[in-house]
């Protein structure tokens, strides 16, 4: 059996700050380095609030370009259902299985069913 | 130019109208006459008409093959040497942006004022071919009075 075996695992542990447990080196030193992000975040917190506005990372002309690709992006799906309706249409009338005068079932056919 | 392209261009440029002569709607059971094709052919005659007069002695085409593709067929003389010119450009709508490939090799999505300018002419031909060739409205779908 291995010294390590022999060693009494409370060596390692202190109690814990409501007194009910032990805690380990490492649980303690997680608290203290936990303590330590939490003053290190307020320093450069302050700092940040001493020196004022930042510059943008995005510039308002960038912006603008990018809210006007994504205004075109969203006009294809109107171009392709554009498609899909006149594909569709050449394949009602050129197949000549419609009536014309059945104006509500080609409608329906091709637009789907009234809402 | 992939065959399957190629194909479908030649079935709408092909020799129906290298005559010179188009389809007519007829004014009694306007679409009984026609097959899918010739529909493509009365499609495009409109489609053509989009972009101005056509050049003395040229030829243009321009329809909606599928959902997703659209072409551009523009036949002209050579201004020096008289030959025919021709030039096809296939443009294709993808999720995020409009793919114009010509000549097979060449391609580029398109931006800016041609992008605005394609989707305005697919619009007016939408509009104008749905009143002129199928005779609904654009928007219900409703036949015209």
């Amino acid at each position: 059996m291995s010294q390590e075996q022999f060693t009494p695992p409370y060596f390692d542990q202190s109690p814990s700050s409501d007194g009910t447990r032990f805690e380990t080196n490492d649980e303690i030193y997680l608290r203290e380095s936990q303590l330590a992000s939490i003053e290190e975040a307020r320093v450069r917190l302050a700092a940040a609030l001493a020196s004022g506005p930042t510059e943008p990372a995005v510039s308002p002309e960038e912006v603008i370009a990018v809210s006007e690709e994504q205004q075109r992006l969203e006009k294809l799906p109107v171009v392709i259902g554009w498609g899909g309706t006149l594909v569709h249409a050449r394949a009602v009338f050129g197949e000549d299985k419609f009536d014309l005068t059945q104006d509500d079932e080609l409608t329906q056919d091709m637009f789907g069913p009234a809402a | 130019m992939s065959d399957l392209f190629k194909k479908a261009l030649q079935l709408i440029t092909g020799d129906a109208t290298s005559d010179g002569t188009t389809l007519k709607m007829p004014k009694k059971h306007l679409f009984r006459k026609f097959s899918e094709r010739e529909l493509i052919q009365l499609e495009s005659e409109i489609g053509a008409k989009l972009f101005g007069p056509i050049p003395k002695g040229g030829r243009r085409e321009f329809f909606c093959l599928d959902d997703r593709t659209w072409i551009w067929y523009e036949e002209a003389p050579h201004p020096q040497t008289g030959e025919l010119v021709e030039a096809t450009t296939r443009y294709e709508i993808h999720d995020n942006g409009i793919l114009k490939v010509q000549g097979g090799s060449r391609y580029n999505f398109i931006e800016g004022a041609e992008f605005d300018n394609f989707i305005m002419a697919a619009g007016l031909y939408y509009e104008q071919v749905m009143r002129g060739v199928y005779k609904r409205d654009p928007r219900s779908g409703k036949m015209l009075a």
